[in-house]
């Protein structure tokens, strides 16, 4: 007989038992571990046998010796019992082997791909930090390395959860803050377009890991935009804002009604990007918190504040507080007239607004805008560069009646101030209800 | 490279040609305002002196193979011209990375090693491109990555794998100081924080989203990062996450899983009862007794600092010492003898 064949019908069912809790030292006597060693390459290197080769083979072989185990007349229950312990001993030694060789290919794999991939880990951890969340999350579920790569500080300073709102939950939001440490710079959370049955899984705490170790991560925060979080409410949001010390750029869109603005940019100074538009229409800002307001912001390049309840005297103080405010846009205010234009002209000669945006003002006076317009071209705002007044239900005119055709002076405009643009546009449009697709600022203005 | 080195060169070397070698041996020349446009060949030659004659010739990195070389001396003989438009440039340069993945990396690599930053950031963010909003057997078939992540590393692919006992020690004291100071503030009767919602980072990192599997999962308490000190809160009775925090808590180290109570978002409560005393006991059992008795000697050390700052900062607004300790590589600094 073969030598390899001998050895394994004697030793079977004696390495079977010392094999029973693998990790630990034999418990038989006169087995060590090289012996055992020794045993499993010998068999493993069966199959290098010629005889053995072919997987046909080796399962006959496999059968042959299982085989005996099953008696040819019915035995004692012991007997049975013992069978049963070796049969199941068997299927433990397989699934182990198993697992085992699984381990090892990925321990091989993982060394070959360390040696082969081109790239140095910086400069790995460099590509994924152009990567947008949700691509760097599938990218480290690739390889160990890409994972080890994908865990770097610097691939999660601007984190954008709104592509997976459906998934992400505070948890999520903790653990990429954490990990983006002190390079953390942005943050948007929420889902920009909501579908109808779409609830966030983000509660009213979600952003408290902005506030922990006394704000360490919200200091850094320079950008933070958050997308219908109906959970949230106004005092966990100043609370988080108080802790962005450094925020520039803060965006809500559909949640909270937002009367107390000075509350929640107490703490910003530095703001100078604001865009806040609530779904319903309900947000009145007082006097006092009107005139806090101005005085924390300094900053404020530019200001949006959708669907507040904003008559032309706040207007007014909004645009004359703001020294440095280049964008305005207070579209669907619904008391705004356009008066507020008009007391704008002898104080504003130099300011530096560029972009004025009144759309859908359900009150806007066709009288104020042609008002506003000839001051223009008398050359008032010097820097103003897009004007927009389109309305889908035409201005008011005289009285009670609208207008979709207003007369304005829109040639001379051209002659005159050939770099202003002015839109107004009066048919009804298709549903303007998603407004914050339009995003990036640059210099101020902002596709809306 | 500075202009008055450029102007010195000039006089005497007209036309001249810098002498470069490859890994592989081979000796070229190549016009020296193209050669010089590499901040590494650069400053070989100025501070080294090198590359003048076929004997000299500069020997440039292993990652630079002569293939690679050639196109990197494409992209410099176009861009070092002067008079060439934005417009052209950006043509040139989206026409220039139209290359199969693999010479791309390798020639990130290449230009990485020369110190060529716009090419270099060129082609990361070519190959940033390639990568994106693809799933992960794309990006392994695109790149010919092994598959060796276990089932459950793919589940969980936010996890953090930094297990330093050291770190585990020191948040231990952290949790002893933090208790230390709470008893002294009871007793000075100072008023302490309300709204106190922070939490130490294991508890929420314990955090388990138990839906699909493309979804980010998060495991718990491995990772270890803790820049300032944290306070600790009381969990919150979140039912339905228990539940799911037990479905997974094979997956996890048995003995975060035992300390901190699984606590998570809304939690309302004010009052901070740090959980210290518990993890402190669980901990201790797995650390055999020649490293813990290494590791206290550190955390003696440490307790020290930490006590002498603590002092300080007790009259004041509490503004603890800004230890960073970071799961990204700064104990690498504290670190003496490793394990």
């Amino acid at each position: 007989m073969d030598p390899p064949n001998s050895k394994r019908p004697c030793h079977a069912p004696s390495v079977t038992s010392s094999i029973e809790f693998p990790c630990s030292l034999p418990t038989a006597p006169g087995f060590n571990q090289s012996n055992i060693d020794m045993t499993i390459s010998s068999f493993l290197s069966l199959s290098d046998l010629p005889l053995f080769s072919s997987p046909l083979s080796m399962g006959c072989s496999f059968d042959r010796v299982l085989d005996k185990v099953i008696p040819s007349a019915v035995g004692t229950s012991h007997d049975e019992f013992k069978q049963d312990r070796f049969l199941d001993h068997t299927l433990q030694l397989a699934s182990l082997l198993y697992k085992s060789t699984e381990r090892c290919i990925r321990k091989r794999a993982t060394l070959q791909n360390s040696i082969s991939w081109p790239l140095l880990p910086e400069l790995t951890i460099k590509v994924f930090s152009m990567l947008d969340t949700k691509s760097l999350i599938q990218a480290s579920a690739c390889c160990t390395m890409f994972n080890k790569c994908a865990t770097d500080r610097v691939c999660y300073s601007h984190i954008d959860l709104t592509t997976a709102a459906k998934h992400v939950d505070n948890g999520v939001v903790c653990i990429m803050i954490h990990r983006a440490g002190k390079e953390l710079r942005s943050l948007k959370l929420g889902s920009i377009s909501p579908s109808a049955g779409y609830i966030s899984l983000l509660t009213r705490s979600c952003l408290a890991p902005l506030t922990f170790n006394h704000g360490f991560a919200g200091g850094h925060l320079r950008s933070l935009h958050l997308y219908y979080l109906r959970s949230m409410d106004v005092e966990s949001l100043s609370t988080v804002l108080s802790a962005c010390l450094n925020l520039t750029d803060l965006k809500i869109v559909g949640f909270v009604p937002l009367e107390q603005l000075e509350l929640l940019t107490r703490n910003c100074r530095l703001i100078k990007h604001l865009f806040i538009e609530i779904y319903s229409s309900a947000g009145r800002i007082t006097d006092s918190s009107l005139l806090k307001f101005v005085d924390n912001c300094a900053n404020l390049i530019s200001l949006s504040l959708l669907c507040f309840l904003l008559n032309d005297t706040i207007a007014q103080k909004l645009v004359r507080g703001f020294r440095q405010l280049k964008y305005i846009n207070l579209s669907r205010s619904l008391e705004i007239s356009g008066c507020f234009l008009r007391g704008l002209g002898l104080s504003c000669k130099d300011s530096p607004l560029e972009t004025l945006i009144l759309r859908n003002c359900y009150n806007l006076e066709e009288r104020e805008v042609l008002l506003f317009l000839n001051s223009l071209l008398a050359g008032d705002f010097k820097s103003i560069r897009l004007i927009d007044v389109s309305n889908r239900q035409g201005l008011v005119c005289d009285g009670d009646s609208r207008t979709s055709e207003p007369r304005f002076p829109i040639e001379e405009l051209k002659k005159q101030r050939p770099n202003v643009t002015f839109v107004a546009v009066f048919e009804p449009q298709p549903s303007l209800l998603s407004s914050s697709s339009g995003e990036v600022y640059s210099d101020g203005t902002s596709s809306w | 490279m500075s202009e008055f080195d450029l102007a010195v060169m000039k006089p005497e070397t007209m036309k001249s040609y810098i002498w470069l070698q490859t890994a592989d041996g081979s000796i070229q020349q190549v016009e020296q305002e193209v050669a010089m446009f590499c901040p590494m060949i650069c400053q070989e030659v100025i501070q080294k002196g090198v590359g003048s004659s076929k004997n000299h010739a500069i020997s440039l990195p292993q990652r630079v193979n002569p293939a690679m070389f050639s196109l990197i001396l494409d992209y410099c003989r176009f861009h070092q011209l002067p008079g060439r438009s934005n417009k052209e440039l950006k043509t040139y340069d989206e026409r220039f990375i139209r290359m199969d993945t693999k010479r791309l990396c390798e020639l990130t690599s290449a230009a990485d090693s020369l110190q060529l930053k716009p090419l270099v950031d060129l082609t990361s963010r070519a190959l940033a491109r390639i990568i994106e909003g693809k799933t992960p057997e794309e990006i392994r078939e695109i790149f010919h990555l092994p598959d060796d992540l276990t089932e459950e590393e793919k589940l969980e692919p936010l996890k953090n794998t930094m297990d330093d006992p050291r770190i585990r020690l020191l948040n231990r004291l952290y949790a002893k100081k933090r208790k230390e100071l709470k008893e002294r503030e009871r007793l000075k009767d100072v008023e302490v924080e309300e709204h106190v919602d922070e939490r130490s980072v294991d508890d929420l990192l314990s955090f388990i989203n138990g839906r699909d599997p493309k979804v980010v999962k998060m495991s718990k308490g491995k990772k270890k990062k803790k820049k300032k000190k944290d306070l600790k809160i009381v969990s919150s009775n979140d039912i339905h996450e228990k539940e799911s925090h037990d479905l997974h808590s094979k997956q996890q180290c048995v003995e975060e899983t035992g300390s901190s109570v699984p606590n998570l978002p809304s939690a309302e409560d004010d009052n901070s009862m740090p959980k210290a005393g518990s993890e402190d006991e669980d901990i201790d059992d797995e650390i055999d007794p020649a490293m813990r008795e290494m590791l206290d000697r550190e955390v003696e050390d440490f307790a020290q600092r930490l006590n002498s700052n603590w002092v300080r900062s007790l009259g004041q607004e509490r503004r603890p010492v800004h230890f960073s300790i970071n799961g990204n590589g700064t104990t690498r600094r504290r670190t003496g003898p490793s394990p």
